[in-house]
């Protein structure tokens, strides 16, 4: 296991050099002239001479692959350099935001683990009762609803109508409640499907005669054998959520105000600040290859039969 | 004993402190007086004065400068500073200090080359504490009017500089503005507080909170959930948001002046099918407008039949066609295509390319709608690559003057709109004349013909004359007026209820 998780985080500087090359010449393929963008984002007049000017001092002036070196030599001293938009260190600026992005889609997270999982499962144990049919209702309606629609919905009716939980105050933890509801209903919907499906399709399984044949009890087939392989679907599924809810994340900073790396990140984009687009992509990759690499672990505590093996 | 005292007093502050809470989509920035992005230029005016400031209807009025004197042949400007005006900081605000600005401004000319002014300075210096002067190369009658704008002329405090170059950045936000910023939380709000020296009248409230909220519809709510007590500034308010708050009883909601005008620019340049004169007489002859004021303006904006408002100086003799009924214009005479970009994320201009593509439908004209992010829609701007595009003037006080002056710089649409006009090279020239002098009869002599000629040519459609929103709750402001600029908002006027 320790040299399965050695050899995966070998691989973290390869994926991080290939994705950031890859970005840095889908960027420059783009037909708007990083130079004007720039003069465009700084409001000066992009006369011939201007964009000459800024051309020189953006670097953007030598062949592509010296101005990628050039960045790459730059990025492995953390020097990601100055956004174009804001004048300030993108580096800096980008782990500024990212607490609070993360500190959102891990709430998200966790509220959807908690609220799913015994949803499926009750949903399972009542099968074709009121309440699956209920959860049935709810998980359609729930997918289909637009985030942004319905984190206005959750705006009008607990700030406006009862005149809580209000996402313009200070920020705090009571400041999440609306944004992590309206983040998680999504996955959650699916969630709860999906853990109602494979609850049902472990009950039928062998192993649990078996289980019962060694005079197991209830309580104990329930979590040691039941839970266990049913989370091990729906562990996959988490891993994909995390990267909806890194990704919805930005429509939910936006709508209520939260200063978050998505909210930042779509900015820079609308403003072809490359530089922050850059560096914004090589941080949600790392994030992405650790959680990936985190539900790989977690698969072995559920099912031990997992291994992973040269 | 003496802690306790101050804390206690400190928590009685604030929990009686009074605060305005308005709100904007981006941080302030770091209100460097003499740079553009991030620094905004409603917060700038907050924070800094320059010498004049343009008042109501384009008068001029003091401002650190408490009056002037130019000189015969409208070369020399001499400033009067009074004695005894400090910065927030409690510094001296003196002829010095204004020299210190211009020789930072003028460290990077090339930034400001856009404006008239700029280009004009010949040399500029302190006579002493209470006189500044400044040369020009030739006269220039929107001297006073630029001197006035949000930025570069903006006067920061010597104890601020933080090398003799201002563009590498100054050591603190210090003006002699009404307020003074004193925090920055990015992405959520900046504090600013009053200015202890401010020589005019204080304001009846302590804080100034600008929270940082990006989403229009977000915006809207935090006001109706009283997160915030003022929406203003422009694009700051949806229109139909305005109509809606403007029949709520809990608010109120008001217009400024006209701030500009909105119009279509049609390209005359030989390459493209409209250089065919008639062509963009169809074009604008057949347009719909008062159905695009009402449906899609809802009635908020004036109609505009003039590339400047008839208000604005010079502007008002300007000939105008009698107007045709959009529906009986004649067909074109043959079938053609043509391309109107817009900018792809603002729904005012994709509605309003709608009207106008189903309306140039009547008259065989074919439009294709290009909707274009904002960076690559200024590079066509620039390169005049477009048949039809959306564009606007500046606004006060740039409107008339540096508007026409840019219409010689090769980087804007209106140059590359013009370019081919069989008149261009007369219109330059008046155009020159203009920025080029303070004699009045020369000047309207000009600016008669240069406007003329231009509604003549056809290549502006004028759409609206616009105006910049505000609304705010009733039960927390008393009073709120506009300032004479687009982006000054004088909340330094504001009054708080008791």
């Amino acid at each position: 296991m320790l040299k399965f998780i050695l050899k995966r985080l070998l691989y973290v500087p390869l994926i991080l050099l290939l994705v950031s090359f890859v970005v840095f010449a889908l960027l420059r393929l783009s037909p708007v002239d990083p130079a004007f963008s720039y003069l465009v984002q700084s409001q000066i007049p992009p006369t011939d001479e201007a964009l000459n000017t800024a051309r020189i001092e953006l670097g953007l002036n030598k062949p592509f692959l010296e101005q990628y070196f050039l960045w790459l030599k730059n990025a492995l001293s953390l020097d990601f350099g100055i956004s174009y938009v804001t004048k300030r260190e993108v580096l800096g600026d980008l782990l500024y935001y990212l607490p609070t992005t993360l500190c959102l889609t891990l709430l998200s997270m966790l509220f959807l683990i908690c609220v799913s999982i015994p949803l499926g499962i009750i949903a399972a144990l009542k099968k074709n009762s009121l309440f699956d049919k209920c959860i049935l209702l709810f998980s359609f309606a729930g997918v289909s609803i637009p985030s942004f629609w319905f984190g206005f919905l959750l705006i009008l009716v607990f700030t406006l109508g009862f005149g809580v939980l209000s996402p313009f105050s200070e920020l705090g933890f009571t400041r999440y409640i609306l944004p992590v509801l309206t983040l998680s209903l999504m996955s959650l919907c699916i969630n709860v499907r999906l853990m109602r499906a494979s609850f049902l399709a472990r009950l039928k399984a062998p192993f649990l005669l078996y289980a019962r044949a060694r005079a197991l009890s209830e309580a104990k087939i329930a979590r040691t054998h039941l839970l266990k392989n049913s989370l091990v679907p729906v562990s996959t599924s988490l891993g994909m959520h995390f990267g909806e809810l890194l990704g919805g994340a930005v429509v939910v900073e936006i709508l209520f105000a939260l200063p978050g790396l998505g909210r930042y990140a779509v900015g820079a984009i609308y403003s072809h600040d490359y530089p922050v687009v850059q560096c914004f992509v090589l941080l949600v990759t790392l994030v992405f290859i650790v959680m990936n690499l985190f539900i790989d672990i977690l698969y072995v505590y559920l099912n031990p039969k997992i291994a992973y093996e040269d | 004993m003496k802690f306790f005292i101050s804390l206690f007093l400190l928590s009685f502050s604030l929990v009686f402190a009074k605060d305005l809470t308005i709100a904007y989509p981006v941080n302030v920035g770091a209100l460097n007086p003499h740079l553009y992005s991030p620094n905004q230029m409603f917060a700038q005016v907050l924070a800094y004065e320059s010498l004049v400031r343009y008042g109501e209807d384009g008068k001029i009025e003091p401002l650190i400068a408490s009056s002037w004197e130019v000189s015969k042949d409208g070369k020399t400007y001499t400033f009067f500073i009074p004695k005894g005006q400090k910065f927030a900081d409690g510094t001296k605000l003196d002829a010095y200090a204004v020299e210190k600005n211009f020789k930072a401004i003028m460290l990077n000319k090339e930034r400001h080359s856009w404006l008239g002014l700029t280009q004009k300075i010949r040399a500029f210096k302190a006579l002493d504490e209470t006189h500044f002067e400044l040369k020009l190369d030739s006269a220039y009658s929107a001297t006073l009017a630029e001197l006035s704008l949000p930025r570069p002329y903006r006067i920061l405090a010597p104890s601020a500089f933080q090398s003799e170059d201002t563009s590498k950045g100054i050591k603190k936000a210090i003006g002699s503005g009404a307020f003074v910023l004193k925090q920055t939380r990015l992405g959520e709000y900046d504090i600013f507080e009053l200015n202890p020296y401010y020589r005019g009248k204080k304001p009846n409230f302590d804080r100034l909170i600008i929270k940082v909220l990006p989403d229009p519809n977000s915006r809207v709510l935090a006001l109706q959930s009283k997160g915030i007590d003022l929406l203003v500034g422009e694009d700051i308010i949806s229109y139909e948001n305005f109509k809606r708050l403007s029949t709520d009883k809990n608010f109120v909601t008001k217009q400024s002046g006209v701030q500009g005008t909105t119009m279509l620019t049609i390209n005359a340049s030989k390459d493209h099918a409209t250089n065919d004169m008639k062509l963009r007489k169809t074009i604008i002859q057949a347009f719909c407008k008062d159905v695009v004021m009402k449906g899609i303006l809802l009635n908020l904006n004036q109609k505009a039949n003039q590339l400047f408002h008839p208000s604005l100086p010079y502007a008002d003799h300007v000939r105008l066609e009698k107007e045709v009924d959009c529906k009986s214009v004649k067909a074109y005479d043959k079938k053609v295509s043509l391309d109107l970009v817009y900018i792809g994320t603002n729904p005012i201009q994709k509605a309003i390319a709608e009207a106008l593509q189903g309306d140039l439908a009547r008259v065989n004209i074919h439009l294709n709608l290009l909707a274009s992010e904002e960076v690559s829609f200024y590079q066509r701007q620039r390169s005049g690559d477009f048949d039809l595009i959306f564009n606007s003037t500046w606004g006060n006080p740039f409107d008339p003057h540096s508007f026409l002056g840019s219409m010689l710089e090769p980087s804007h649409a209106d140059f590359m709109a013009q370019k081919d006009l069989a008149n261009k090279a007369e219109i330059d020239k008046s155009i020159r004349a203009i920025l080029n002098t303070a004699d009045e009869q020369i000047l309207r002599k000009n600016y008669d013909f240069v406007l003329n000629a231009l509604q003549e040519s056809y290549i502006y459609l004028p759409i609206n004359y616009e105006s910049i929103f505000a609304v705010y709750d009733k039960a927390k402001i008393k009073h709120f007026e506009f300032g004479a600029m687009a982006t000054e908002f004088m909340l330094h006027k504001i009054e708080l209820q008791e």
